[in-house]
Parts: structure tokens; C-alpha cells; sequence
């Protein structure tokens, strides 16, 4: 039996304004093992980081409505928990990471403060001032960054050190769930390598479930175990980092993504991107949503939504692999 | 850090000779001479040479001007009035006190009325808490602070007889002047704080707090209020200089001896000595409100703080 630490179920989530009622985030579904990473692969706008946000309660409120779906965190809903039984999970049990590292820190709040407040808002009962600074230091040591700067103010710091800071804070109550939104996307090429191996190890070390969102192939290979592919609110591939690397079955547009990515040994003249742009996600189309953009697609495609073909851990949302088809290769 | 307070206090010198300068200039060529507003209508030519010769106010604008900075800036001395004939500084050290009263006091009110309810209404965006308030604030946004004040006076001292109408015998008399001027300035500060707040609540760093697990008023009243400060203290600097030297309508009403009716009636009666005494001050005191909203901006705010450290800032 898998160790299951995160579960979401169905998971549909709507932004609704007086003009129009966009669909972010499409009956989706997926698990989180202890100590996996899972990555959540995707491009702009697929619905990524609204499916990280209503994990933690953290969409805007008067805008955004989970239409239907469960995110279980043991044998909790975390969609149903009142605004304070929710605070007790936030940072505590689920801690995420941020994408811009500039904006993520309060600029009027010392760095040892914003570590310390996240240990404060959690402590326990009896626990004293000195220990809870004393695991600042700690948790400033395991990032990277000399204790002595816990006074200073996040402007004093460059991009990466703050994203350590933002990680330091979010490992502070050593969560079982670490949710990193797209943690390197702001910081340069060597920075990111950096920020990368130090999630890793911290992730290793503390056994924390982790789930990773990037629109960075290189990223996921380099950290997940597991992979989900998200295109226009739905995940249209899902398998292990085998799966989605080594096979040889692929949703076309996992297809597309592996090729947009640059070779360096075949001499091309220019990048190899996916023509088109995303389905406008405020129409529900009856067929598959990839369909305008595939070079694949059959009638079948525009008319009829896609079942999940289903191999082992690895499954595809794909007209191409429907019953039948799959034993041709 | 010091440095910068050194400068900031030296600049307040060419300040206030600027505003000096212009001053006097508009006050020599506006029309009418001072002999005519002492003498009023029946006075014969000659008199009216004779005692604008007696004030020195036949000799040419640049030596009157000269005249006046050597006797303010070496002999302390700001002149007499021409209307009064007492000193000048007498009837500033008289009225200044006053007015420095009446305008703290109703900064205080405004913003203990408006930025809390500001903040509440941006908190709870288009609820009630924010359209009630909004619609309140509009309403004395819109009245003239005259009309506030008879109305104020009507209810509060006329019909149930609580504060007197006028006067400043006693700190009773202060309560509907500060009341009157404060409220509509409350309703700018409402809106000040709540836009503010609105923009800093969308902030990433919100965000980061909410994900630590912060309750919604630490949120509120620790990251979010520090960072939406600096256009509320702003507004109350800016509100300060406006209240101490315009409140004219308010201080007749209320019988209050303000600076501002001092200067309106030094400039209706060509009492030049008093309109120059009265601005020189209130521009000095703007100054200086300035620059303690400047030194407020770096308490809040390190980044301001590490500017000034650099000496990089020396504008007002």
C-alpha cells in the first residue's frame, strides 16, 4: 500500500466575475506520496498554480469557487476546514514556496522576523522565546545564510539569497508537504541550480513530501518522481519520471513540450515551438482541448472528451491511445 | 543620518526667503496702499502720502524689501502692525499656540476616525463596512466645513447645550472647531488609507504571510498597515500646513484668534508687516512638518532609511 500524504480528488475550480466564469482548474486528480516529489508540468496560464493555491485555501476569496473535488490530507477535507483549522495546516503541515522572491517578503520586516513568525504562529504551548530564535538560526544555517543577517531587511539580500530566505521560512515548522511554486523561474541559470539542489537536499534530509510546479522539463527531470501534465485546467498525462521520459507513448502535446526544448546536438536554426496558443478558458469545448493545436487530432478529437488510457502508473487522456489502439506499438 | 537632517534644516533657509520674496512682491503689486485702508475713504491726499511716507512705504520695492529682511534676520525684529500697532511677533506668539491646537486636535480626530475605518473598508471590500463609510465619507467630503460647523454649533451647543458656541475659554471650546475641521479631513484620510490598503493587500507578501498561517489582524495591522502607511502620513503632513494657515472660515465661525484670520485680514487691509510675519512662520512650520514626515517615511520603511543614510535623498 502507498503511503499516501496528499490526495486530490476531481478537483474542479472556478474564477467567476460578473463578465465571464473562467475554468482554471478542471476535474483534476492526483496523489502525493511521503518523501515524493511530484512535478506539476505545464504552461502559462494551465491552471498550475490555482490548483497549488486551493490547496492551501490561499484563492482569492470573492472570485474564486471550487465547484466540486476533496483535497484530503489524511483523512481531512482540507476544502472544508473553517478559516481556523485551516491556519493550523498553513506553514505548519503544508509550507509553500513562492515564484518571485522579490515580492514574496514583507520590505518593512527583518528576515529573522518573518522566519520567526512562522515558528510563532505555531508554537507550542510553553515554548520560549530564545529556543524559537535559536531554531531561526538553525533554519538560517540549513538555507545558506549566516545567522548574523537575521537582522537585516530583505532589500540588503540579492534574488537567490531572498529565495532562500522564503525557503528558510517554509521549512521553518519542518512540514510533511512542501508546495514550490515555480521556486526558480525569477532567478538566473547558475542561481537556479543552486536553489534546486538545496530544495533536494533539504527535501531528503526532512523526508518532506514535496510538490513542484515548473514549466521546466530540465527541472522536473533534475527533482520528481513522479510528473503531471497540465494543459488548459486539466492533466492530460500523468506517470512516473520514467514514464514521461522513457517512453515511447505520449500525449502529442507532451510530445510538443519534449520538442520545444532546444537540442544541442542537431544543428537547428530556430526553436521548435507548439503552434497556437491555449483554448480561451472561459469556453467549455465538448472534445479534447489540445485538439485545435494537434497535428494528431482525428474527428473524434473535436467532438468526443478523451478518456484516460491507462498503462501501469502511466496515463494518458488521448483519443490516440483509446482501447484497441494501445497494442499497436 | 545626521547629515541629512543638517541639510534638510539648512534648506529650509532658501525656503523660506523664497517664500519671503514672493510675498512681498505680490503684496507691493497688488493695488491700494496701506494709508488708505488706515484712513479709509475720507482721507485727503496729503494725509495719505504723509503716512505712507511715515511707514516707508514711498521708498522703492527692493529697498522696502532689503529694509525688512536686515530688521527680521539681524534685529529679530518682524515689525509692527499697521492696523494694531503692536508688534508683530506679540500678535504671532498670541495667535500660534491657538492654531497649533486647534489643527492637532483635528488631525487627531481625523485620523483616528478615518484610518481605521479606511483600513476596515478595505479589509472588507464592497461589503457594507466599505460602502457605508464611503458614502459617509463623500457626504463630508462634499459640505463646506462652515456649514459642518454652524450645524455642529446648532445641535452641540445651541439645542442640547454641551460646548460653548465660540470662544476658547476652556478645552470645551476646542471641541467643535476640531470636530468641524477634522471631519471632513477624516473623510480623506478614509480614503487614503483604504486605497492604500487595498493595493498593499494584493501584494505577494500577504500572500506569504497568509501561506505561514498568520491570523487575518496580524495580517492586517502588522504587514499589511506598515507598508500602506506612507501615503496616509503623507496626506496628514499635507493636511497639517493646510489646516494651521487656511482654517479662516472656521476660526470666524468659532470666534477662534487663529493665524489664518490674521493673515486673511493682514492681506484685506494691507497690513503688510502682519501677512509677512504670519506666512514666514506658517512656511517655517510646514518645513518642518515636512521633514518629520520625511524622518517618519525612514522610521517605517528601512529602505528609505539606508537612502538617507547614503545621502542620496536632498529634495524636499
Amino acid at each position: 500500500m502507498r503511503d499516501l500524504v496528499l490526495e486530490i480528488k476531481n478537483l474542479s475550480i472556478r474564477y467567476k466575475t460578473d463578465l465571464e466564469t473562467v475554468y482554471a482548474v478542471n476535474n483534476i486528480s492526483f496523489s502525493l506520496e511521503k518523501g515524493q516529489t511530484l512535478g506539476i508540468v505545464g504552461e502559462t496560464g494551465a491552471g498550475k498554480t490555482t490548483a497549488a493555491l486551493s490547496i492551501l485555501k490561499l484563492l482569492p476569496e470573492r472570485i474564486s469557487q471550487v465547484a466540486e473535488g476533496e483535497i484530503l490530507l489524511g483523512d481531512k477535507d482540507i476544502l472544508q476546514l473553517s478559516d481556523v483549522e485551516i491556519r493550523k495546516i498553513r506553514g505548519n503541515k503544508i509550507a509553500m514556496i513562492f515564484q518571485d522572491p522579490m515580492t514574496s517578503l514583507n520590505p518593512v520586516m527583518t528576515i529573522g522576523e518573518q522566519i520567526y513568525e512562522a515558528l510563532f504562529f505555531h508554537k507550542h504551548v510553553g515554548a520560549r522565546r530564545e529556543d524559537l530564535e535559536k531554531r531561526v538560526d538553525e533554519v538560517l544555517s540549513l538555507v545558506g545564510i549566516s545567522p548574523m543577517r537575521k537582522g537585516d531587511y530583505p532589500h540588503q539580500f540579492s534574488g537567490g539569497m531572498k529565495q532562500r530566505v522564503v525557503i528558510a521560512i517554509a521549512l521553518a515548522c519542518e512540514p510533511e508537504i512542501l508546495i514550490a511554486d515555480e521556486p526558480t523561474t525569477a532567478l538566473d541559470v547558475t542561481i537556479q541550480a543552486q536553489v534546486l539542489s538545496m530544495i533536494n537536499e533539504l527535501q531528503m534530509s526532512l523526508n518532506t513530501s514535496m510538490i513542484m510546479i515548473t514549466h521546466d522539463l530540465g527541472v522536473v527531470a533534475k527533482t520528481c518522481d513522479d510528473v503531471a501534465i497540465m494543459y488548459a485546467g486539466e492533466l492530460i498525462e500523468t506517470g512516473t519520471a520514467g514514464d514521461i521520459f522513457c517512453s515511447k507513448q505520449h500525449h502529442p502535446y507532451t510530445e510538443g513540450l519534449f520538442g520545444s526544448i532546444p537540442n544541442l546536438k542537431v544543428e537547428a536554426r530556430r526553436l521548435n515551438p507548439i503552434p497556437g496558443l491555449m483554448p480561451d478558458p472561459t469556453i467549455i469545448v465538448p472534445g479534447c482541448k489540445f485538439a485545435q493545436r494537434c497535428p494528431k487530432a482525428m474527428d473524434v478529437c473535436i467532438k468526443v472528451h478523451p478518456q484516460e488510457f491507462v498503462r501501469g502508473s502511466h496515463r494518458i487522456k488521448c483519443h490516440l491511445f483509446q482501447k484497441g489502439r494501445d497494442t499497436d506499438e | 543620518m545626521w547629515r541629512y537632517l543638517f541639510r534638510r534644516c539648512l534648506l529650509i533657509i532658501p525656503i523660506t526667503l523664497g517664500v519671503s520674496f514672493i510675498v512681498f512682491s505680490i503684496m507691493a503689486i497688488t493695488p491700494g496702499d496701506p494709508a488708505t485702508m488706515i484712513l479709509g475713504i475720507g482721507g485727503t491726499q496729503e494725509d495719505i502720502d504723509r503716512i505712507n511716507q511715515e511707514l516707508g512705504y514711498d521708498r522703492p520695492f527692493l529697498v522696502r524689501y532689503g529694509d525688512y529682511l536686515y530688521k527680521a534676520v539681524v534685529k529679530h525684529d518682524l515689525g509692527t502692525s499697521y492696523q494694531f500697532k503692536t508688534t508683530v511677533w506679540s500678535n504671532i506668539k498670541q495667535r500660534l499656540p491657538v492654531s497649533v491646537k486647534v489643527t492637532t486636535f483635528s488631525l487627531l480626530i481625523a485620523s483616528m476616525v478615518g484610518v481605521p475605518i479606511g483600513v476596515l473598508s478595505a479589509v472588507k471590500q464592497y461589503s457594507l463596512f466599505d460602502t457605508f463609510p464611503t458614502v459617509l465619507a463623500l457626504f463630508f467630503a462634499a459640505i463646506p466645513t462652515f456649514w459642518l460647523g454652524m450645524m455642529l454649533m446648532l445641535v452641540l451647543s445651541l439645542k442640547i447645550p454641551i460646548f460653548p458656541a465660540t470662544g476658547i475659554a476652556s478645552w470645551k471650546g476646542y471641541v467643535l472647531p476640531s470636530l468641524s475641521l477634522g471631519l471632513p479631513f477624516a473623510a480623506q484620510q478614509l480614503r487614503f488609507a483604504r486605497s492604500s490598503m487595498l493595493e498593499t493587500i494584493r501584494q505577494d507578501y500577504i500572500r506569504t504571510a497568509k501561506a505561514k498561517g498568520a491570523p487575518e489582524n496580524i495580517i492586517i495591522w502588522k504587514h499589511a498597515l506598515k507598508n500602506a502607511l506612507m501615503p496616509i502620513i503623507t496626506i496628514i503632513g499635507i493636511n497639517f500646513g493646510l489646516i494651521l494657515g487656511g482654517a479662516v472660515a472656521t476660526e470666524t465661525l468659532f470666534s477662534i484668534p487663529g493665524l489664518g484670520s490674521m493673515v486673511v485680514t493682514g492681506i484685506k487691509m494691507k497690513d503688510i508687516p502682519m501677512v509677512m510675519g504670519g506666512i514666514i512662520v506658517l512656511s517655517i512650520i510646514c518645513s518642518l512638518i515636512m521633514l518629520i514626515v520625511d524622518l517618519l517615511y525612514a522610521l517605517i520603511d528601512p529602505r528609505i532609511k539606508a537612502k538617507y543614510s547614503r545621502g542620496r535623498r536632498a529634495a524636499i
